[in-house]
């Protein structure tokens, strides 16, 4: 469960995330959806203690992220997939990350061989494709086997099978009753994804309802999704409003 | 709440209370995986040793065909140390391990892997303490064998000549523990560096003023400041006790700060830097 209250940050004057609250729940996906520059990827960070709050908290399972001293068995993340150093192996990566959170070697090759790396696993990840450092990103974030998982674009750069596969894995986590927080702007996969949808506009709260409910608003998702944003959208193609 | 169903770790609960102890060694040993596990780890180190110990003895080789030259009085005033510990062999070592230290944190910040880590790891400060432990540890053997591989070397290839010295001489330990102990010193205060610059050309760089820059930049004797800043720097700490052992033969305007001195400026830069990276690594976002 992550749950945010009151959740603001400033960057200097401009205001990125304005007074969001909002609640996570276990057992189901819940997509976070917003426009570009909405404050998604600022709001996953500062659930993560990347960043942190001018104002408000965020907890996960009733604490302060970086109040713990080991993160991987509380929570999984991917945020950016080039989020790593391209000149380990991906097995070198995963087994630097398992060691500092005391998770066997066998657990790296497990989910190595869960996102389809196990024969790339002793090449540089500075030879992957972003399909390749998805995949990974995704091993690093099941590797504590955590309750909370949270994936800032993950389709990006995946092949069809991988999208297949990554919906069946998200669908799967929320079976086991985990929390599963998944950023997207694909409306497609949103739809065949998530049971539960919150939507962000200039860091603003703008829904957090069922993804039936919020169709119904319109005739598609991505119907209602440009009908609330519309207010919101920072950045238009052609500069036109 | 909803039964997780676990893989080789379980999972009890999303709330689940009882965990392994948070070991620090366990941090010490996944910053030992990411040092090894980079090319330009073995690069630079293997540079920096196979230098300052291949130049020491070939230049003590060309040493030893000019010895039959030299009157008794050449041979008592001479410098061994320079043959054996080398200042430019010795620099590009100290260049290298500094480089390995900058790259430990700016390596991270470049690639944005420093994410990555915190996530693992919230406990951001321990994670620095465990790359200083790491990167000096490894650097210290590295110093250690360095050291004595090239002093012993070289003190082989001048026996029977009535050159060089012995390892108990005076001044001669003091020369060997400094000169082991410079090498993790510069790989830490180039950590420092490397938190604070965040990018991998200005780290380096970085390193090179405060190795190389800096000792030039403060060459002047007329203002005594200027003397003292120079003596406070790690390449005269380093040659002053380098020099220990031929102590009273140094011209009176160089190296004029005493062994202890010289001692604390070694303990006192590497301390330095590791506290600001610790420090700055806690309260930076990232």
């Amino acid at each position: 469960m992550i749950e945010a209250n009151g959740l603001t940050k400033r960057f200097g004057r401009t205001t990125a995330i304005d007074d969001l609250t909002f609640t996570v729940r276990p057992g189901q996906v819940t997509g976070f959806l917003g426009p570009n520059g909405a404050g998604k990827t600022t709001t996953l960070r500062m659930i993560l203690g990347l960043n942190r709050p001018t104002r408000g908290s965020v907890t996960v399972d009733g604490q302060v992220f970086r109040d713990r001293s080991r993160g991987l068995r509380h929570v999984g993340a991917l945020l950016d997939a080039d989020d790593v150093h391209g000149g380990r192996s991906a097995k070198a990566h995963l087994a630097a990350l398992a060691r500092s959170n005391g998770i066997s070697r066998q657990r790296v090759d497990t989910v190595l061989q869960e996102v389809g790396l196990a024969d790339a696993a002793r090449r540089r990840i500075g030879e992957f494709s972003l399909g390749m450092k998805q995949r990974l990103g995704i091993a690093a974030a099941l590797l504590g086997d955590p309750p909370v998982l949270m994936f800032d674009e993950p389709l990006n750069g995946l092949d069809p099978e991988g999208v297949t596969w990554v919906r069946a894995l998200f669908r799967r986590l929320a079976a086991e009753g985990r929390t599963v927080f998944v950023s997207s702007h694909l409306m497609g996969e949103m739809e065949n994804t998530a049971d539960h949808l919150i939507v962000i506009g200039r860091g603003r709260l703008l829904a957090a309802e069922s993804l039936a409910a919020f169709v119904a608003r319109a005739d598609s998702l991505e119907e209602a999704f440009m009908t609330l944003t519309a207010d919101s959208i920072e950045y238009t193609a052609g500069g036109s409003r | 709440m909803t039964r997780v169903t676990s893989e080789t770790t379980p999972v009890s609960t999303p709330t689940a209370g009882t965990r392994p102890p948070a070991r620090f060694g366990a941090l010490v040993a996944s910053e030992w995986i990411k040092l090894w596990s980079l090319r330009s780890t073995y690069w630079a180190l293997g540079l920096g040793v196979v230098a300052v110990i291949g130049i020491n003895v070939y230049s003590t080789l060309a040493l030893r065909r000019l010895l039959p030259e030299w009157s008794a009085e050449a041979r008592e005033s001479y410098n061994y140390m320079n043959d054996a510990l080398g200042q430019a062999p010795y620099l590009l070592l100290l260049i290298a391990a500094g480089i390995i230290g900058a790259l430990s944190m700016a390596g991270e910040y470049a690639t944005g892997m420093i994410r990555t880590t915190f996530v693992a790891v919230p406990a951001r400060r321990s994670v620095v303490i465990a790359k200083a432990t790491v990167i000096s540890g490894a650097t210290l053997a590295v110093g250690i064998v360095v050291a004595t591989t090239s002093v012993g070397l070289t003190q082989v290839l001048l026996s029977g000549q009535d050159a060089g010295f012995a390892i108990s001489n005076k001044g001669v330990p003091t020369a060997l523990v400094a000169s082991a102990v410079v090498v993790p010193v510069c790989a830490l205060v180039g950590m420092g560096i490397g938190v604070l610059i965040r990018h991998t050309a200005g780290a380096i760089f970085g390193v090179f003023t405060v190795i190389v820059i800096l000792p030039q930049l403060t060459m002047g004797t007329t203002y005594s400041w200027v003397v003292d800043l120079n003596n406070s720097t790690l390449w005269s700490a380093w040659m002053t006790l380098r020099n220990t052992p031929i102590r009273e033969l140094m011209p009176a305007e160089l190296f004029t700060w005493p062994v202890g001195a010289s001692w604390l400026v070694l303990a006192v830069w590497p301390l330095v830097a590791v506290v600001a990276a610790v420090v700055v690594t806690h309260r930076r976002e990232v």
